[in-house]
């Protein structure tokens, strides 16, 4: 029997047909046409549109083909000619990978970046401590993401936090900084590519650091106090404490381990002197209950009033 | 059956097949450059929805969170980014919680990648410090505070709050809170031969009311003083320059900057009424005055040439450093001494002035395949210039004129140089062992101080080695030991006294060197007093900051990754700082620090995710004190040892538990959904041991916080470009503080103005949906 195709079927291969021819010219017409980057087809070609995390460079600056001085994928992964030459199973990775667990050195990863970002906030990265600790850009930077996360104040601490475990739960104490609201960010007080002052700190020390945004504690004052002038840690751990205004102890214990004289107002203070809701009868003590010292010596990061001697003016 | 194409249609879908190899390819094309430019195109959105909180609470809506009243609140979120297609330039803007007030923030930036660049930002932030602050004063938040009026004193000779009987009844609340708001511009511009240029520029105002100590002398006793905290006034305006010139080449980056920062304070001064004098003007009974003022803040500014550098000697060798000059200047005009003379100091301003210099050096080199070694110097020197006057001291707008020497003080300007040197080895020992070796060498001057300074040396070691692909770990420790010069207590005192009160503070028939002159004791002995030197505190005190002190910090760490999928991390550290002098006297012996933690990774699929983990914190000080309540002998009589019948060792330890727990679920590609948990609490105690026979102390209770925290979130994509979000959250935090639980007038002290707060204890829970659309 003569097989006669139905019509539909026979359209519709007639269709499928074209259809195919299309993209097959479509496709004649795209190879070796770069994607996303100058250059980039050697790589596309296999890393497509499938991997997203590969396109996505193009959402980034590294992906700005009007900036001429924008990389192709071999200019930080290597030209990874055993990589793309290979065939069949098993193909050796490129010449320089980033992902997790990656064989690169980190060293090696780091020149690839260095080789355009060395200047700037860069310029003290050799021998600083996260050099030192071995870490690499990438630990830090997501490159083929259009957010990357540890430049964004919001975000930042996600990755902070995630070697900086014991300031990841002191941003948790009921006095800190407003880092875990994301209103300000480590790096607000940090460079952590390195930097002049101690501990990475932006300021060449820590008071100077501090002074960024409190700068009305700069004086200098008729009357200053010596820890502050000395620093500002001697009495306040910046990320955060159980105790009110980020101070390290509680006062008055912090200010009686310098001064324990005065006017009977320091020494050992206890129970006693919360007065009745310390169990004990009769009225607390002025230097134990609110502000404590500073109840009286309000002005103890210095006073410039004549009669400021006592910081109480 | 038969399947004849007809004539009519045979044609029709030949020129259809026709046209579709014409139309497929473009389509196709098409959809594949859609498809292209949605995976390579920067993504933009707007989230717009409502929210609701259930309750009011300062300490939850605290520090820009703006969710601190109770009811419907607008979500507002956008981020937009636009690149061009066939060139560089680029625009960013994003805008936070753009609905809710003392915390929204904006910036928007623009440009041409590689050319120039502007940008601008808005930020606000609010500090809430209290909703339950309360006053008897009118006018909180202005510049003078006055007591209500027909104000009862009760007992004119001996003032208290016992005594006021109109007090109860006019304390008014007042929210201490304060808002800053700042904007940012920004300007960068790349200029040929390697150079680029940015600058910047910042004004930041804040205004509010924080509280500060206001203490004022009542009658004519030198101990009868009254104090309450006063809503300061604050209206700061901050500006802040930047301009930077940089350059960069293959082996030169370097930068030169100038930079700025101009405070500026619109408060001269908070002043008040006194509330033990009566309300007719009377004079207070004896030395109160009628009414007291506190100087603000005052205007200072900061200006600083700085360089910074890095060279690359040779592949394996990099020189960097800077060097930075600051002058910081003061010179706001002086209050009056008091509020009842007004009588000015000799000077009318302080012409006050520090010049900071920074300079330091690095070297960073392989001197080996294995080895690398830095090495580096730092120079800090504050050199404060500031005149040094005489100046009389009037206690508290005390109306007695000070007369005599005791009253004089004279300014003490302090300065302060800190040189270190360092150098550090990294040696890879094998492929999977690292070793670092380190010593830090640092020396502080400075003037003024009990100390002319000291000497640390700092030795450090750490191990680092992979046990296998999957498990590492690594142990560090540090030691240093700090040597000071030799401690002498008096010298702050010998500074700003004169000789005549001095020598007033010791018993005649004795002499000591006031800035290298032998001067007689003038004072008289009693049976409490018989000093033969001048000390104004207890001799055997030492301040923890200055004197010898030897630290030792342990850390350990591992991390293991049983599974491809799970990710585990361990670690520990403990630091202890011993104070050897102070062991033998007065002040910090000894803190103490440790943390462990735990962490868990587990990417159960592709599609979930979670974490967990866990830190256990504490820190201890303990200190020696001595019950000066009561004796004041170890002054008096110039003992330089710890008195043991009424001293005593204070101890303060606070421990605290962290724990988080997370989870992230991507479900059909088109729901993602999760949820956070956190855990912190704390516990502050206090103890005393050594007590001293003749000291009577009683413990104090714990404080105590507890915050927990429930996070909960959907996200269901309803359109290709639009998004429902849901989003849960509950937070709890109760707090236990003595410092101002239960310290209400009756039982407050009777000469400090109780402000009834008491410590935040909140439950809120929180709901908002939004409406989410992808611009691209």
């Amino acid at each position: 029997m003569k097989q006669k195709y139905p019509r539909h079927s026979f359209a519709a291969m007639l269709l499928g047909m074209a259809l195919a021819l299309g993209v097959a010219a479509t496709a004649q017409a795209e190879e070796g046409k770069d994607l996303v980057l100058k250059g980039d087809a050697k790589c596309t070609s296999c890393h497509d549109k499938d991997e997203k995390s590969v396109m996505a460079i193009g959402k980034t600056r590294h992906g700005a083909t009007g900036d001429s001085r924008t990389p192709t994928c071999t200019n930080c992964h290597g030209d990874s000619v055993k990589h793309t030459e290979h065939k069949g199973g098993n193909r050796p990775l490129p010449d320089r990978n980033f992902t997790k667990g990656t064989a690169t050195p980190a060293e090696v990863r780091n020149d690839t970046c260095l080789g355009c970002h060395k200047g700037g906030n860069r310029m003290q990265w050799a021998g600083s401590q996260h050099e030192g600790q071995g870490l690499a850009c990438t630990n830090c930077h997501t490159v083929h993401n259009q957010h990357d996360k540890v430049r964004d104040k919001a975000t930042q601490t996600e990755t902070c936090f995630s070697c900086h475990k014991e300031q990841r739960a002191q941003s948790n104490r009921s006095s800190h900084h407003p880092v875990k609201e994301g209103k300000i960010a480590c790096s607000n007080c940090h460079n952590p590519h390195g930097s002049s002052g101690s501990k990475l700190l932006l300021g060449n020390t820590v008071n100077e650091t501090c002074f960024t945004c409190h700068a009305e504690k700069r004086g200098p004052f008729l009357w200053e106090h010596a820890p502050v002038a000395d620093s500002c840690t001697n009495c306040h751990t910046p990320h955060g404490s159980s105790n009110a205004a980020l101070l390290k102890n509680r006062p008055p214990y912090l200010c009686s381990s310098c001064h324990i004289r005065g006017h009977q107002a320091e020494g050992i203070r206890g129970g006693e002197d919360l007065g009745t809701p310390g169990g004990i009868a009769g009225r607390a003590k002025v230097p134990l209950v609110g502000k404590a010292c500073m109840n009286c010596h309000g002005r103890i990061h210095g006073s410039n009033h004549p009669s400021g001697a006592g910081f109480a003016r | 059956m038969k399947h004849i194409i007809e004539k009519r249609f045979s044609r029709t879908i030949l020129a259809a097949s026709i046209a579709a190899i014409g139309l497929s390819a473009p389509l196709a094309a098409q959809a594949e450059e859609d498809d292209l430019l949605s995976l390579t195109r920067p993504d933009s959105e707007v989230e717009v929805g409502v929210g609701h909180v259930s309750d009011g609470s300062f300490k939850f809506g605290d520090y820009g969170r703006g969710l601190e009243q109770s009811g419907a609140y607008l979500i507002g979120n956008v981020q937009v980014n636009k690149r061009g297609d066939n060139n560089a330039r680029y625009m960013e803007l994003i805008g936070r919680n753009l609905g809710l007030s003392g915390s929204r923030d904006f910036g928007i930036k623009a440009g041409e990648q590689g050319n120039y660049g502007l940008s601008f930002e808005y930020d606000e932030l609010s500090k809430l410090h209290s909703d339950s602050y309360q006053t008897p004063f009118t006018g909180m938040g202005s510049t003078y505070l006055t007591k209500p009026a027909g104000w009862t004193v009760g007992n004119a000779a001996n003032p208290s709050t016992a005594t006021m009987t109109d007090l109860a009844a006019n304390m008014k609340r007042f929210n201490v809170e304060t808002q800053r708001k700042a904007a940012n511009l920004g300007l960068t511009k790349q200029l040929t031969g390697g150079w680029n240029v940015a600058l910047n520029y910042k004004r930041e105002k804040k205004e509010g009311t924080q509280l500060s100590g206001a203490p004022m002398q009542t009658v004519n006793s030198s101990e009868n003083r009254s104090t309450f905290l006063a809503p300061d006034p604050i209206d700061y305006t901050t500006d802040l320059f930047d301009a930077v010139a940089l350059y960069a080449d293959e082996k030169l980056q370097m930068q030169v900057g100038y930079h700025a920062s101009l405070f500026d304070n619109a408060i001269r001064s908070l002043g008040w009424d006194s509330l033990a004098c009566f309300e007719d003007g009377t004079p207070c009974t004896g030395d109160g005055g009628l009414t007291g003022r506190l100087g603000m803040m005052p205007d200072n500014q900061f200006h600083q040439l700085k360089a910074s550098g890095g060279y690359t000697l040779s592949k394996d060798t990099r020189l960097s450093g800077s060097l930075s000059f600051g002058r910081a200047t003061q010179n706001e005009a002086f209050l009056p001494y008091d509020t009842w003379t007004n009588t000015m100091p000799a000077t009318t301003s302080l012409n006050g002035r520090v010049d900071t210099t920074h300079a330091d050096i690095k070297l960073n080199t392989k001197l080996a395949h294995k080895i690398n070694f830095t090495a580096g110097y730092k120079y800090d020197d504050r050199d404060n210039r500031t005149p040094v006057n005489q100046y009389t001291y009037y206690i508290a707008d005390n109306t007695v004129l000070p007369a005599s020497e005791a009253s004089v003080r004279t300014n003490t300007p302090l300065s302060k140089k800190q040189q270190q040197l360092y150098a550090d080895i990294d040696y890879h020992l094998s492929e999977a062992t690292k070793l670092k070796l380190g010593y830090d060498y640092d020396k502080i001057t400075h003037t003024y101080e009990p100390t002319a300074g000291d000497k640390e040396h700092t030795l450090k070691a750490e191990i680092k080695h992979d046990f296998s692909d999957t498990t590492s770990g690594g142990l560090a420790y540090a030691h240093s030991d700090r040597n000071a010069s030799a401690y002498d207590g008096m010298a702050p005192a010998m500074a700003t006294h004169t000789a005549t009160y001095l020598a007033s503070l010791c018993v005649v028939g004795n002499s000591f060197s006031y800035n290298g002159v032998v001067t007689a004791c003038t004072g008289t002995a009693s049976a409490t007093f018989t000093a033969t030197t001048p000390w104004l505190d207890t001799p055997a005190l030492r301040k923890f900051f200055l004197t010898d002190r030897k630290r030792d910090k342990l850390r350990a760490y591992a991390n293991f990754a049983p599974s491809e999928k799970l990710d585990l991390q361990f670690g520990a550290s403990y630091y202890q700082e011993k104070y050897p002098e102070a062991e033998a006297g007065y002040g910090l012996t000894k803190a103490t620090g440790w943390s462990t933690n735990f962490d868990a990774n587990w990417a159960a699929t592709e599609a979930v995710n979670g974490i967990f983990f866990a830190t256990f914190e504490g820190s201890r000080t303990d200190q020696r004190s001595s019950d000066t309540k009561n004796k004041t002998v170890a002054r008096e009589t110039n003992d330089p040892a710890f008195f043991a019948q009424y001293g005593g060792v204070i101890s303060r330890l606070d421990r605290s538990l962290t724990l988080g727990l997370g989870f992230k679920v991507k479900q059909n590609g088109s729901l993602d959904w999760g949820g956070n948990l956190t855990h912190a609490a704390t516990v502050g105690s206090t103890g005393f041991s050594n007590i001293g026979t003749l000291v009577s102390v009683t413990g104090m209770p714990d404080t105590v916080s507890r915050l927990s925290r429930l996070e909960l979130f959907g996200k269901y994509k309803v359109q290709k470009a639009v998004t429902l979000n849901v989003k849960y959250a509950y937070e709890q935090f109760d707090s236990v503080d003595w410092a101002w639980d239960g310290q209400t007038i009756a039982v407050a002290p009777t000469n400090f103005i109780s402000t009834e707060q008491t410590s935040p204890d909140y439950q809120v829970h929180v709901v908002g949906v939004t409406l989410t659309y992808n611009l691209k």
